[in-house]
């Protein structure tokens, strides 16, 4: 049994009936028009003149300057999505995946504004003395409070053998000298 | 039928251009591809909102030290026109594709080695009158950074802030990686320079030149983005 090979010529002629089959002529691809994209072009250079002017002319109070900014950036960066990139000429699933990833940056971005301004209200009232620190905190704030108390006693008591029966046994010299490694085992042992 | 020609062989490699045999057209084949182009640039997109991002929320701590690190360590001036150089450029890749599409390889020549020239001016401006000069004092990212006296003299009393080696690392890590997309763009359109000598575009097969146009168009817009938030605003 032999399989069949098309050559090359038959393969192409195979591929053009089928599309003339399935679609016809209507799909013919969008030639970029000249004039539009010149149109484009020279906006794009008057919004950077423009940018300029008014970022060192115009003092807006507060982030205006910087909202400004980029408000003419994002028209800027609208007009070559749509135009330079063909997404107006194109399929919307184009434009779809475009938006989905500018969405994501609006989230990512805005939320981490939020994250920032909540936790200087939370860090005010935190020095103010109105919450104080629950949860992990706690345990942390416990477990490191722990450990420095055993170094501290390791340091100042270092030959009392009886304080700490079994450990200082087990380590021999090194739980006396070693006050970070007693330490450590101190907490192990509060476990 | 009369398409089914004798030879192939005095075709140009764009009018022998057949499609993968999954396809059914190279219609559809182009069209999918640049469905996976979008899908990278838009990764594209994420990458840089870190940076974005980053700049943010420094710059929401640190609002002061960012307008002036800003304008002391940051010409506008080779901004602005770097930011021109890339629009034309972008203006090219259009003209371009548009001259594989009406048949004139030619005009996709000529655009194609204006855009790469509009390439290395911008990587040009940025090496030797950003990078370097910063380099040589010390004005470099996080622990690299060092103020110099002399700076300050030259500034005429700017008392560096404490933060400036933040804005700094922003700037180097930002543009950085936008300098090296402009590189990689360099090469591809380089890339597309060379197969559209060969006569690999025309109006029915131009996939590769248009993908590249669309990765030199993301990196205008990037620019478009990082120009005013670095050195003017």
């Amino acid at each position: 049994m032999s399989h069949y090979h098309p050559t090359r010529e038959e393969e192409k002629a195979i591929h053009e009936e089928l599309a003339s089959q399935e679609l016809g002529h209507e799909h013919h691809v969008h030639v970029t028009p000249y004039w539009p994209m010149l149109a484009v072009f020279v906006t794009l250079v008057i919004m950077t003149v423009v940018t300029v002017l008014t970022a060192k002319f115009i003092d807006l109070p507060g982030t205006g300057n910087l909202l400004l900014a980029m408000v003419i950036a994002c028209f800027k960066g609208t007009l070559v999505f749509a135009y330079f990139m063909h997404l107006r000429y194109d399929k919307l699933l184009n434009t779809v995946v475009v938006a989905a990833s500018v969405f994501a940056v609006v989230l990512f971005i805005g939320f981490s504004m939020l994250d920032l301004k909540a936790r200087a209200a939370f860090n005010h009232e935190y020095e103010a003395g109105e919450i104080t620190t629950g949860g992990m905190n706690r345990v942390v704030a416990n477990a490191n409070e722990i450990a420095r108390e055993k170094a501290l006693e390791h340091g100042h008591h270092g030959d009392e053998h009886g304080e700490h029966g079994d450990h200082a046994d087990e380590h021999g010299d090194d739980a006396h000298t070693d006050g970070d490694h007693g330490a450590d085992h101190g907490q192990d042992d509060d476990h | 039928m009369t398409h089914v020609s004798t030879s192939t062989e005095d075709l140009k490699p764009h009018e022998r251009y057949v499609p993968a045999s999954h396809w059914r057209n190279a219609y559809d084949e182009a069209d999918g591809a640049k469905l996976g182009m979008w899908l990278f640039l838009s990764t594209e997109i994420l990458l840089f909102a870190g940076f974005f991002c980053a700049y943010a929320v420094f710059r929401m701590l640190y609002p002061g030290v960012w307008a002036d690190a800003s304008h002391y360590y940051l010409d506008w001036r080779i901004g602005g026109f770097n930011t021109l150089v890339l629009l034309l450029s972008s203006f090219t890749v259009v003209l371009a594709i548009r001259g594989a599409q009406t048949n004139r390889p030619a005009m996709t020549n000529i655009n194609l080695i204006i855009t790469i020239i509009c390439a290395l001016v911008f990587l040009v401006l940025k090496l030797g009158w950003e990078y370097y000069p910063k380099w040589v004092h010390d004005e470099l990212p996080g622990g690299n950074f060092a103020y110099h006296s002399h700076s300050i003299l030259e500034a005429g009393g700017y008392v560096p802030g404490s933060h400036d080696n933040i804005f700094l690392s922003i700037y180097w890590i930002a543009t950085g990686t936008h300098g090296v997309h402009v590189l990689i763009g360099a090469f591809l359109l380089t890339w597309c320079l060379w197969l559209n000598m060969k006569g690999f575009y025309g109006p029915k097969h131009y996939t590769s030149l248009e993908n590249v146009g669309l990765y030199w168009h993301i990196v205008d817009i990037i620019w478009i983005f990082l120009f005013p938030l670095l050195y003017l605003v």
